[in-house]
């Protein structure tokens, strides 16, 4: 990058079921105050603002500026990043390339969702996502299109049901130490694989929620940080990779599949200087949308071998006190406001290594990766560090 | 050839209205018009805001505005009411021309709706015009190294794209843009795509197209604006030095939906969308307060643009720009003003994105003559602006402006300039 960039606040709203008490500019303005105040700024110290949200999740065209109000977008550059899942991971990178590039020296990037809006129909907003003629009658929304890349990944390795609900088992032991998350009750393996099957293998437990929620995150240049810092989170790499639109064409095997996580790692771990990342990892805030997936997801990252995430979990090597910590903050399994999700990773990984998680703070936290995962296997790494 | 076929969805929605919001509501139906005032700056928003524009404090004090109020623009059976007390003007409907003082006539059954006013009616008296908050003009963004347009392609002007699919026609301004340039997919390091979801009915509206752009395994993302609007974020990943050629990528499809409908769902869902307000309406009122009583309004179109960019200098190059967003509503902020735009010097070509003949007239005040629109396609008309500035300026050296904006009267302003050796 041109200019180093860092991270210096970070907000986010108690992630709930449904907030009907507020509307989604006020949801928004409750995450980006949150933020200019752990910033110690005001809003007259942004330059531009990227803002996202999924927008057939609520029915408002043009959100960028329904949500100006809560924003603080009045009068400033603000720029709409709308990519699916990956939204909230795709502002966070929007965010630091209009800071590393030179063109801005501080650029909020704020995402929000009210998945109550659709009206228990965000299934229907997902199905949208799918080509209109060959496969939006024939798919189920998010939960089958995880579910056939988690079918074959158990079958390859032989992965049980209990394998997998570890994650989630581990996942709300971290939550219930995270306020802002969504799902903090505690759940056992027997609660995870009693749950009503969705979609083979998925069980309901297996998935992650639908929650209302919004977060900002604020990225600086050098100089612009040497002038209000209070403690920041550096990017030390960042990538994005994508695979093909159809459902077919993306299955391990076919001569077209791509492996969108290991070609966007690649490329930000060299950035980082990461060779060895189980042992140069403190922490992952991982884009975990279903438990086969994280279990998948940490082998694709380098955390642990092909068919060793179940024991990567199961052994502790992801806990709290692990070789790397996954998820302190509970994950995407215990919250999920979709154009937030992925920002709050980035947030919850700034806030580790700038050593303000509090409760579920991992202690010498020094490197964090944040991942983003959407629509046509879309994956986004951000490696953050101190100084 | 064989008949083209359609895929259709519904999703219900329901929006809350929030504290502020709903003390509104439940004051229509005692047939009391509400405002809120700003701890900070004092400016009484009605209808009321619970965050304001300018300070970003959430506002709690309300208190009783209008219920008389003057029409600040009125076109349609829609107009813009200030109502007394307050600085900025609701969405209502009335027939009483620009200046009428008005009163609300009140249904006799309230359902706690805006609907609750019927409409506002002439008192016979006329009041002050002025209305809306204005933010500080907006500042130059001047890049940290010049950006070179290597070259655009635009689906033919003029033609008739409504039988295509979106990746068809993509895919054929990106071959074109292939073929003037001599550049390959593999020499593309980068690509940013501009699709508007709503637009397209599809989530995601970048996986029509990502294929077809040569998106898969590179970094690449989406912006879910107009392509004038995408072009800052292609310029900052070149300028990281991260990556040194970018394609930047918008479509849109007009024929594939009622663009009048679609327009609906981008006013406030409880205070603007029960009027049945569309993008035309506003329009119109835009043109009213300027005195232009029946103005043209530019036809929608089907069109995709692509265009390369590279770093370091070049023939034409992209050197400032401005940006600035106002607000959702047009009563919070004069229509008529253009208060997101600021002059940006001389120009040899301009391109505005006028929806409007009055917004030809507009944009012309604060940008110097231009070319006008003569269709609009969607979040790629300010990529098509672009291709004609960088078009005259490729023929004959000069800087020219090239620009667009987002939201239908000038929510959000975009300006580019652009320089030929």
């Amino acid at each position: 990058m041109r200019e180093a960039v860092c991270i210096v606040g970070c907000g986010q709203t108690h992630h709930v079921l449904q907030r009907r008490d507020v509307t989604a500019p006020e949801l928004v303005h409750e995450a980006v105050s949150a933020c200019l105040e752990d910033a110690g700024v005001s809003i007259q110290d942004v330059d531009a603002i990227v803002i996202g949200n999924m927008e057939h999740f609520e029915g408002i065209h043009l959100s960028d500026s329904y949500a100006a109000d809560g924003a603080g977008a009045f009068g400033r550059p603000t720029f709409k990043v709308a990519t699916g899942g990956t939204t909230g991971s795709s502002l966070s990178q929007a965010a630091a390339y209009l800071v590393g590039g030179g063109l801005y020296d501080s650029v909020l990037a704020v995402g929000w969702e009210r998945l109550s809006d659709s009206a228990g129909e965000t299934s229907t907003g997902i199905i949208t996502a799918f080509d209109p003629i060959f496969e939006r009658s024939t798919m189920g929304g998010a939960i089958s299109g995880l579910a056939i890349h988690a079918g074959p990944y158990a079958e390859r390795y032989g992965i049980r049901p209990e394998d997998a609900a570890v994650v989630t088992v581990q996942a709300r032991q971290n939550a219930a130490r995270n306020p802002h998350a969504h799902l903090r009750k505690a759940v056992t393996v027997e609660d995870v694989v009693a749950s009503p099957l969705l979609s083979w293998p998925l069980r309901f437990l297996d998935m992650c929620p639908t929650s209302d929620g919004a977060c900002a995150v604020l990225f600086s240049s050098r100089a612009w940080t040497g002038r209000h810092e209070r403690g920041g989170a550096w990017i030390k790499g960042l990538s994005s990779s994508r695979n093909h639109a159809m459902l077919g064409d993306v299955f391990p095997g076919t001569p077209t599949f791509l492996n969108p996580l290991k070609i966007a790692r690649d490329r930000a771990f060299a950035q980082a200087g990461i060779e060895d990342a189980r042992r140069q990892i403190d922490v992952v805030e991982l884009y975990d949308p279903c438990t086969y997936a994280a279990l998948e997801w940490v082998e694709d990252l380098g955390l642990c071998g092909p068919g060793e995430g179940p024991s990567f979990y199961a052994t502790g090597a992801a806990s709290m006190d692990g070789d790397v910590a996954v998820n302190p903050s509970g994950g995407v399994l215990c919250t999920n406001p979709i154009g937030a999700t992925g920002l709050v990773r980035v947030a919850e990984a700034a806030l580790q290594v700038r050593g303000r998680a509090g409760q579920h703070q991992v202690a010498g936290c020094r490197t964090a990766v944040a991942t983003g995962f959407g629509g046509s296997v879309w994956h986004e790494v951000m490696v953050l560090g101190v100084e | 050839m064989t008949a083209f076929h359609e895929g259709r969805i519904r999703i219900p929605y329901k929006w809350p209205a929030g504290n502020v919001g709903s003390a509104f509501l439940e004051a229509l139906a005692d047939r009391r018009l509400l405002g809120s005032r700003c701890p900070r700056c004092a400016t009484v928003y009605a209808p009321p805001r619970s965050i304001c524009l300018q300070c970003h404090v959430a506002i709690d004090e309300l208190s009783e505005v209008g219920p008389h109020g003057t029409v600040v623009a009125s076109a349609a059976g829609f107009g813009l009411i200030r109502l007394d007390g307050a600085r900025t003007a609701l969405v209502h409907r009335t027939d009483a021309p620009l200046g009428a003082r008005v009163h609300p006539v009140w249904s006799p059954a309230p359902q706690k709706s805006i609907l609750d006013v019927v409409s506002f009616a002439a008192t016979g008296e006329t009041g002050d015009v002025e209305y809306g908050i204005t933010p500080p003009p907006p500042r130059k963004l001047t890049l940290p190294q010049p950006v070179t347009v290597l070259g655009t392609a635009c689906t033919p002007r003029g033609a008739d794209r409504s039988g295509w699919s979106i990746p068809e026609m993509v895919h054929e301004v990106v071959s074109d843009l292939f073929a003037r340039t001599g550049f390959k997919q593999r020499m593309v390091d980068t690509v940013i795509t501009a699709s508007s979801d709503f637009l397209d009915g599809r989530t995601i509206s970048d996986m029509a197209v990502q294929d077809v752009v040569g998106a898969p395994g590179k970094s690449a993302s989406k912006v879910s604006m107009d392509g004038l609007f995408a072009l800052p974020y292609a310029v900052a990943r070149l300028t990281s030095g991260v990556f040194n050629t970018c394609l930047v990528v918008a479509h849109a499809k007009a024929s594939s939906a009622d663009q009048r409908a679609i327009s609906r769902a981008a006013f406030d869902p409880i205070l603007i969308r029960p009027l049945g307000v569309t993008d035309h309406d506003v329009l119109r009122l835009q043109a009213s307060r300027m005195g232009i009583a029946d103005p043209s309004i530019v036809a929608d179109g089907d069109g995709a643009v692509a265009i390369l960019l590279t770093t370091g200098a070049g023939p034409v190059s992209l050197s400032e720009a401005t940006f600035a967003t106002l607000a959702h509503s047009p009563g919070d902020w004069d229509v008529a003003a253009a208060p997101g735009l600021s002059p940006m010097g001389p120009s040899d070509a301009t391109a505005f994105m006028d929806l409007s003949s009055a917004q030809t007239a507009l944009w012309e005040r604060v940008l110097g003559p231009g070319t006008s629109l003569s269709h609009q396609w969607g979040f790629a008309t300010g990529l098509e602006r672009l291709a004609t500035v960088h078009e005259a300026l490729s023929k004959t050296p000069g800087t020219g402006l090239a620009h667009a904006v987002a939201g239908y009267v000038g929510q959000s302003q975009a300006v580019w300039r652009l320089r030929s050796q």
